[in-house]
């Protein structure tokens, strides 16, 4: 158990390290991206010759971005005072046109600029009051609408290069649709028709594939990236309810617009004149111009989510590869194995290295692929000079001055083309020694990963001996505590057999007291059965005693009552005599008397005997009529019951309807039947 | 031969007088008739008629218990209820006669009229005018009476 909740903690803390990884990568990406600005000065800086060299091939695309700049601020200037006339106050104007005036639409820039800030102003005239327009200056939305109208046309015309698109739409005066039409007289480096759309969606989907695997696919990969960003930025503005999230997004975009702007106006100086290789062109030209046909047939949003979704793979990749080394560093029970985190994490640090070289030798290559296509551009350009001159033969004069510049600054590309070349050498070669080291890594990361395999492999046999060690550590504590029960048991045992031995000692004693208690009643009870037999004799003895003085009374007194009955004879012989004498006169007069009065009575007394023998009623239910019989009616509604049936009758018949007790009428008559009845 | 043919509510009553009688009041039947009864009442006490012996008669006639007795005083008596024939104005001796009263109830409501006269509904009505107008005087004159007929004879 406790090693499935070691392990368990193992796990939770292994899922922290990958989110400060990520968090280290991004920082780490973002600040290396103006580092390489700088590194890439110094290396390429060289002798005074190519300062010279720069200034003269910055003349021909500075010209045009200032010739345009300033043709673009004139229609700006020119709007405002438009809207004025319109009837709004120069304030509102200003914020409509920094909201909402964008250089999109199918008419010229004039127009356009003019039609979205007034759809501005008719629709949201309460949002200018409130909220903040996007853009600070009229110069920033200047630059930001050239280099929008610039990536309109390459969308349109892959092939151009940005001077190419600057010319058409200076001819053009700003018209994207009209610019769009306008042939560039270079017949040999003109790519393929673009195919119809599924086949574009399936090539898509390829190079998408293909793009996380070679060398140069990763640069191209990071083209289509920066086209899908623009072609983003493009459409946004075109949509009037901006919210604050999309502004802020503007507002990057912008910052990024100008320090790109900023980086390729530092990079045009070093360039070198000379004419470059038409193979390596063309080759060049073909794949953006079929990434950049994949990226049309898709939706921005789509692509968008697509490539972050690649990214979150590889990313998710790698940090399983940490997690998996994160594992590894949670068991370094060991010095080998001590040692071998320092070698992962030596060889993360050298990968990290590897890649930010690789990075800088893409950028360098990308960096000297477009001052390539930048300078044949140009050539292109003064050959189409060159054939105007001739065809103009009347100015014949300013057509000579002009040529010997143009001869010069010829020979001034030529001469940088060489430059450029050498440097694409030179970072061939840097690409080929960091190959060699990554070999070395690879080599190492190999060794690195057997030692790891081998570790874990003595992980696992460890692990299992621990398994075994703790099933023998269960089994062991099994037996304890069967041990223990026993002793336990037996340790009862013990005190109950102490307590018998404690009850049995108390039951001896006891005994003991009462075989004591016995033998002292024994005693007792033997004297006083001696003292009963004693009294016995001495109560017999008297008995007998008693028995004699009885017995002697006995005969005295039967003598004496003898006498007294001779003696009681001769009275009552004496008295005899005078008592008849006397007591018969007497006697015959006084009981005469008492005997008639007596018989009265008793024959009154038998008469009512002879009246009343066998019929007696109970009193209470006596007829009161009659005396006879029972009361067997009841007159209502008195209910009183007085009268026996026949008498009841006879009462009713003479009128005295009146109940005898309480005076009452009477109304009814009910029979009741009783005892007698 | 009349003794033979007596009712049994007779016969009872009679018994019933002569072994409980009634305190103050004497009844006996005569050997000739049982239906005749001599009585003697003893005045009330409390009264002018007290320490005087009055003699009645008492006679049940043939339809007895469904008619009242008969009863007369033999004593002369000075009471405004009583007239000089002896006859007696009692509420119970004529109309409200009920089978439920006895002789032995009778008795003891004559005694109870000579205890509480009530002139308002006379027999004598001489008597009764005295009694209302000089009540002292009536008094005095039945106490008197009392000396002279109901004393000792």
């Amino acid at each position: 158990m406790k090693n499935k909740n070691s392990r368990a903690n193992r796990k939770a803390r292994s899922v922290k390290p990958p989110d400060s990884c990520l968090s280290s990568s991004n920082s780490n990406k973002k600040w290396m991206v103006p580092y390489k600005f700088y590194d890439v000065k110094g290396p390429n800086s060289e002798s005074n010759p190519n300062v010279d060299s720069s200034s003269w091939v910055l003349c021909t695309e500075v010209q045009l971005e200032t010739i345009l700049l300033k043709n673009i601020e004139i229609i700006y200037n020119d709007t405002v005072p438009k809207l004025v006339a319109l009837g709004y106050s120069e304030e509102i104007a200003v914020k409509a046109i920094l909201y909402n005036g964008h250089c999109y639409g199918a008419n010229d820039l004039a127009t356009n600029v003019l039609h979205n800030s007034l759809a501005c102003l008719t629709t949201g005239t309460l949002d200018l009051s409130e909220s903040s327009p996007a853009f600070p200056d009229m110069k920033k939305l200047q630059e930001y609408s050239l280099m929008n109208l610039v990536s309109l046309l390459k969308e349109v015309r892959p092939d151009l290069s940005r001077g190419d698109a600057m010319w058409c739409l200076l001819m053009s005066n700003f018209h994207v649709l009209k610019a769009g039409a306008i042939p560039v007289p270079v017949g040999n480096t003109c790519p393929p028709p673009p195919p119809p759309l599924p086949e574009l969606e399936n090539t898509g989907w390829r190079f998408a594939k293909e793009g996380g695997l070679g060398f140069p696919l990763n640069g191209l990969f990071s083209d289509t990236d920066m086209t899908i960003r623009l072609q983003r930025d493009i459409e946004f503005p075109k949509r009037f309810d901006l919210t604050p999230a999309m502004k802020s997004l503007l507002k990057r975009n912008v910052a990024m617009f100008a320090d790109g702007f900023r980086a390729n106006s530092k990079q045009v100086q070093p360039q070198a004149s000379e004419f470059p290789r038409t193979g390596s062109v063309s080759k060049l030209g073909s794949s953006s111009a079929s990434g950049t046909a994949a990226v049309l047939g898709e939706q921005p949003g789509d692509s968008h989510n697509q490539n972050d979704q690649e990214d979150l793979n590889s990313v998710m990749s790698k940090f399983l590869d940490l997690n998996i080394d994160d594992n590894v560093e949670f068991v370094p029970e060991d010095d080998k194995e001590e040692v071998i985190v320092t070698l992962v994490n030596q060889i993360k640090d050298l990968e990290k290295q590897v890649k930010e070289r690789k990075d800088w030798a893409h950028e360098k290559a990308i960096q000297a692929a477009k001052k390539l296509s930048s300078d044949l551009i140009e050539l292109k350009k003064f050959k189409m000079e060159r054939e105007e001159n001739k065809k103009l033969p009347k100015e014949t004069g300013a057509a000579e001055e002009l040529d010997n510049p143009t001869m010069m600054r010829l020979s001034e590309m030529e001469n940088a083309l060489r430059k450029t070349s050498g440097q694409m050498d030179q970072a061939t070669a840097a690409v080929r020694k960091l190959e060699a080291e990554k070999a070395e890594i690879k080599a190492e990361l190999e060794a690195s990963k057997l030692s790891a395999s081998e570790s874990v492999t003595s992980c696992l046999q460890v692990a299992k001996r621990e398994k075994k060690c703790l099933k023998k550590l269960l089994t062991w504590e099994k037996q304890k505590v069967k041990i223990h029960q026993d002793i336990s048991d037996e340790k009862q045992k013990i005190l109950e057999i102490q307590e018998e031995l404690a009850q049995i000692k108390q039951c001896a004693k006891e005994t003991e007291v009462t075989r004591k208690e016995e033998l002292k009643a024994k005693e007792e009870a033997l004297a006083l059965i001696e003292e009963e037999r004693r009294s016995k004799e001495a109560a017999e003895a008297n008995h007998k005693r008693n028995l004699k003085a009885l017995r002697l009374k006995i005969e005295i007194d039967f003598q004496r009552r003898k006498d007294d009955l001779l003696r009681l004879e001769q009275e009552i012989s004496r008295l005899k005599a005078p008592a008849r004498s006397t007591t018969l006169p007497t006697s015959e007069s006084e009981d005469a008397e008492p005997q008639r009065e007596t018989l009265a009575k008793l024959l009154l007394e038998l008469d009512n005997v002879k009246d009343f023998s066998g019929k007696e009623i109970n009193g209470d239910r006596e007829c009161i009529i009659c005396g006879k019989d029972e009361v067997s009616v009841i007159f209502l509604p008195c209910a009183h019951q007085v009268m026996c049936a026949r008498c009841g009758k006879e009462y009713g018949k003479k009128g005295k309807a009146v109940c005898p007790c309480c005076r009452v009428p009477i109304e009814e008559r009910i029979p009741i039947f009783g005892a007698c009845s | 031969m009349a003794n033979s043919n007596l009712p049994r509510r007779i016969i009872k009553e009679t018994q019933r007088l002569l072994s409980e009688p009634a305190p103050g009041i004497s009844a006996s039947p005569s050997e000739e008739n049982m239906r005749y009864f001599n009585v003697m009442i003893l005045g009330p006490t409390q009264s002018p008629y007290e320490g005087g012996v009055f003699k009645l008669e008492l006679f049940l006639p043939e339809e007895y218990p469904m008619a009242a007795p008969k009863v007369r005083f033999l004593t002369k008596i000075y009471h405004p209820n009583i007239d000089k024939l002896g006859r007696i104005c009692l509420d119970i001796l004529k109309d409200k006669w009920s089978p439920a009263l006895q002789i032995r109830t009778v008795l003891l409501s004559i005694q109870a009229l000579l205890s509480a006269p009530n002139p308002d509904d006379p027999l004598s009505e001489n008597i009764a005018k005295h009694w209302k107008s000089n009540e002292a005087e009536a008094v005095e004159t039945a106490k008197e009476w009392t000396r002279l007929y109901a004393s000792g004879v």
